[in-house]
């Protein structure tokens, strides 16, 4: 980590920027209790740090927002075999590297393959395939079949049935979130249309929302200027009402948005709506 | 996000090279642990991961700043 400068004598030593990789894992709130701690207090009374800091969550807040983007599929999109050659590390250098270079430029694709990745480490799917036929199956293969990349698709069919694959990759386009512009397009989920509060207004009583086709489930995550979290909650309703304990300031611009769950682990985010509090 | 905003986001993106590309879209997005992104780019390291996710977010940052996209005209 760095070392601030050197302090005037007789003031307490300033607390150590966090370095690169803490400052996201911070972010991602992948650090450890006490450490997460330690850096938000940093960053709380460091002004490069926070704005470092706001300009991941921004980076980060953009990509979610436009990551996903539906594409549709293309004449290059990855089939099952490709996808589980690739997560059970069964292709050639040079398959990879089109693999590769297909998932840089197909969010499709990227998701069956997070889905997969997910699937497999899933307790009951991960306990089947570590049973002693699906370890001596899998070896058979490696040895045999590098190119016909059975591997986990093979195991994750025999384990969870054609009926489990099918819910592993998205057969459905991929879900899009709408945007507050422009009509949802047929057949693809839309995310939540913001309804109240938008621009400035008094200090909400509620969160209001438009139903997403699908979803059962919502989540609320309101921002500050700053990028924090202020307030977050779930809900099944397409309201939430405000909490007491959260003061809302005058003056001081927040942002919301809502996350729609439209299928196992699956959430679609809205945009980002601006919001004030009207001063007295 | 209006469409130009989004156009440059997405040239943003297409600047960075494939493997950052694909660990932005597994790890940010897909929220994959960055062990298992590691893993399906080719990488030795979750750390390596966190490194290039971070060069990644800063450059595509520096990219629309450079355009004139600055905090208040994305969310």
């Amino acid at each position: 980590m760095e070392l601030l400068n050197e302090h005037p004598k007789g003031e307490p030593l300033p607390s150590h920027h966090p370095d690169e990789t803490e400052r996201l894992l911070w972010v991602f709130g992948e650090l450890s209790a006490a450490d997460q701690t330690r850096v938000e207090v940093h960053v709380e009374t460091c002004a490069s740090c926070a704005a470092d800091v706001a300009g991941l969550r921004r980076s980060i807040s953009n990509l979610e927002t436009h990551g996903h983007t539906a594409d549709p599929v293309q004449a290059g999109c990855l089939d099952e075999a490709q996808i589980a050659a690739l997560v059970d590390g069964l292709l050639e250098p040079d398959d990879k590297t089109g693999v590769l270079s297909h998932l840089a430029v197909c969010h499709r694709c990227c998701q069956a393959t997070a889905s997969l990745v997910r699937a497999l480490q899933s307790e009951p799917i991960a306990a089947a395939l570590s049973g002693p036929e699906h370890v001596a199956r899998r070896r058979a293969t490696d040895k045999r079949i590098k190119r016909r990349w059975m591997g986990a698709a093979g195991a994750l069919a025999a384990a969870a049935g054609v009926a489990g694959l099918l819910m592993v990759w998205p057969s459905e386009p991929a879900v899009t979130p709408a945007p507050v512009q422009r009509e949802p397009s047929v057949g693809v989920a839309a995310a939540a249309v913001l309804q109240e509060p938008i621009g400035e207004s008094a200090a909400p009583e509620e969160f209001r929302w438009s139903p997403v086709s699908g979803a059962d489930r919502y989540r609320v995550t309101v921002f500050d200027n700053q990028a924090n979290v202020v307030w977050e909650t779930e809900t099944q309703e397409t309201r939430a009402a405000t909490p007491a304990s959260v003061g809302f300031r005058p003056g001081v611009q927040y942002l919301w948005k809502v996350a729609a769950r439209v299928a196992w682990d699956r959430w679609v985010d809205s945009e980002l709506v601006r919001f004030s509090i009207a001063e007295p | 996000m209006s469409g130009e905003t989004r156009k440059w986001l997405r040239e943003a993106l297409e600047t960075l090279p494939t493997e950052e590309r694909v660990a932005l879209q597994l790890f940010v997005i897909e929220g994959l642990s960055a062990a298992d992104v590691a893993r399906l780019v080719g990488w030795d390291s979750a750390k390596t991961v966190y490194n290039h996710v971070y060069r990644s977010l800063s450059a595509v940052r520096r990219f629309l700043l450079d355009r004139g996209i600055g905090p208040s005209d994305l969310a």
